[in-house]
C-alpha cells in the first residue's frame, strides 16, 4: 500500500468503517510510515476534539415531558387508525392532528381541558398545518416518510388492504 | 421516555445549537413517536429512530423558517439565539466550557455536515446505523463524513490563522 492509497482510507479506519482486508493493509502501511501514522493521529485528535466540544451531558428540560403528556391527552388510537385510512396520505398529519385536538375537546369538554395545553398542541398542529400548507413539496414527502413509515403508508393507500 | 429524553434532548441541542429549538425538537419528536407507536418495529433501535425524527424535524423547520421568510438562512456561525430571555447559568455554564473555535467550526457546518458528524463521532454509530437514521446510502454517509471532516479542519485552520481561538 502506498501512501495515496492510504490516506484516502483513513477517515473510514478511525471510525472502523473498512473491510477486514483493507483494514489490516493500512494498519501495516501505518506501522511503517511516519507521515501515514501522523495523518492517522490526526483524524483520531478531530474525533477527540469534536467530542470534547459536545461532552456535556444537558438535562433535559422537564417541561419538555409535561408537555407530551398534555399534548397527547384525548388521543385516540381508532379515530386517528380511521383517518388514516380514510384520507390520502399527504393529508394525513395533518388530519390526524385535528382528529387528535377534536377528540381531545370531545373527551374533556372545553372546560376541562386545561388553557395551556390547548393552547401548545394547537399552536404545534398549526404550525405544522401552515408548513405543510404553504411549505415545499419536498416537505410533504419528508413528513410522510417519517411520520407515515413503510407499513403505516401501505395500508393507508387506498385499495392497499 | 426518561430513558431516551436525555439522550434525544442532548442529540437536538447539538443539531440546533440552542435550547429553545432543541425543546421544541424534542417534544415534538417524542408526541410524533407516541402517535407512530405502531410502526416501530422491535428489535431495530428506537433511539436511531428517534434521532431520524429528530433531524428530519430539524431539517423541515429550517425550511419552513426560509420558506416563510424568503430569505437566506441565518448564518449558522451566528449565535441568533443569544438574545433569547431564557438564557439560564446553566447553560450558560456550558457554553463556556465549550472549546470556543471548535463550537464556532461545528456551527458553522451545513445541518447535514452537523447531524454525520454527530451520529459518526459523538454517538458513534456505524455508517449503517446513520444511513438508516439519515435516510441515504452508505456510500452517502461515507462522503458526507468525509466532506464534513475536510470542512471542519477548513474551519479550524482558519480559526488558528485569524487567532480567534479563545
Ligand atoms: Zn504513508
Amino acid at each position: 500500500m502506498t501512501c495515496n492509497d492510504c490516506r484516502p482510507l483513513l477517515t473510514d479506519y478511525a471510525h472502523h468503517e473498512l473491510d477486514d482486508a483493507q483494514d489490516a493493509r493500512v494498519f501495516e502501511h501505518l506501522q511503517e510510515c511516519a507521515q501515514c501514522r501522523a495523518a492517522a493521529q490526526a483524524e483520531a485528535d478531530l474525533t477527540d476534539s469534536i467530542r470534547y466540544a459536545y461532552s456535556d451531558d444537558l438535562e433535559m428540560p422537564q417541561s419538555i415531558v409535561a408537555n407530551v403528556r398534555m399534548a397527547m391527552r384525548g388521543y385516540s388510537p381508532s379515530l386517528l387508525e380511521r383517518a388514516r385510512a380514510a384520507l390520502r396520505p399527504a393529508f394525513i398529519a395533518p388530519a390526524a392532528a385535528v382528529v387528535l385536538i377534536v377528540a381531545g375537546a370531545l373527551r374533556y369538554g372545553p372546560g376541562m381541558l386545561h388553557p395551556a395545553s390547548s393552547q401548545l398542541s394547537s399552536s404545534y398542529f398549526v404550525r405544522q398545518h401552515v408548513a405543510q400548507t404553504l411549505g415545499s413539496p419536498a416537505s410533504d414527502r419528508s413528513w410522510s416518510a417519517y411520520v407515515l413509515t413503510s407499513e403505516n403508508a401501505r395500508s393507508a393507500q387506498p385499495g392497499a388492504q | 421516555m426518561a430513558k431516551f429524553g436525555r439522550q434525544t434532548y442532548n442529540y437536538a441541542y447539538r443539531l440546533c445549537g440552542n435550547e429553545a429549538d432543541a425543546r421544541d425538537l424534542t417534544q415534538e419528536a417524542f408526541i410524533r413517536v407516541f402517535r407512530a407507536w405502531q410502526s416501530f418495529r422491535p428489535g431495530t433501535s428506537f433511539l436511531a429512530w428517534i434521532y431520524r425524527i429528530v433531524t428530519n424535524l430539524h431539517r423541515d423547520e429550517l425550511r419552513r423558517r426560509k420558506g416563510v421568510f424568503a430569505q437566506p438562512l441565518p448564518d449558522d456561525n451566528q449565535p441568533h439565539e443569544q438574545a433569547a430571555p431564557h438564557h439560564d447559568p446553566i447553560e450558560a455554564m456550558h457554553e463556556r466550557q465549550l472549546s470556543a473555535g471548535m463550537e464556532r467550526a461545528l456551527r458553522a457546518l451545513t445541518p447535514e455536515q452537523r447531524s454525520v458528524i454527530l451520529l459518526a463521532d459523538v454517538e458513534e454509530y456505524s455508517y449503517q446505523q446513520i444511513a438508516d437514521v439519515l435516510g441515504c446510502s452508505i456510500g452517502t454517509v461515507r462522503s458526507r463524513l468525509h466532506r464534513a471532516r475536510a470542512q471542519l479542519r477548513r474551519l479550524l485552520e482558519r480559526e488558528h490563522a485569524t487567532g480567534s481561538l479563545g
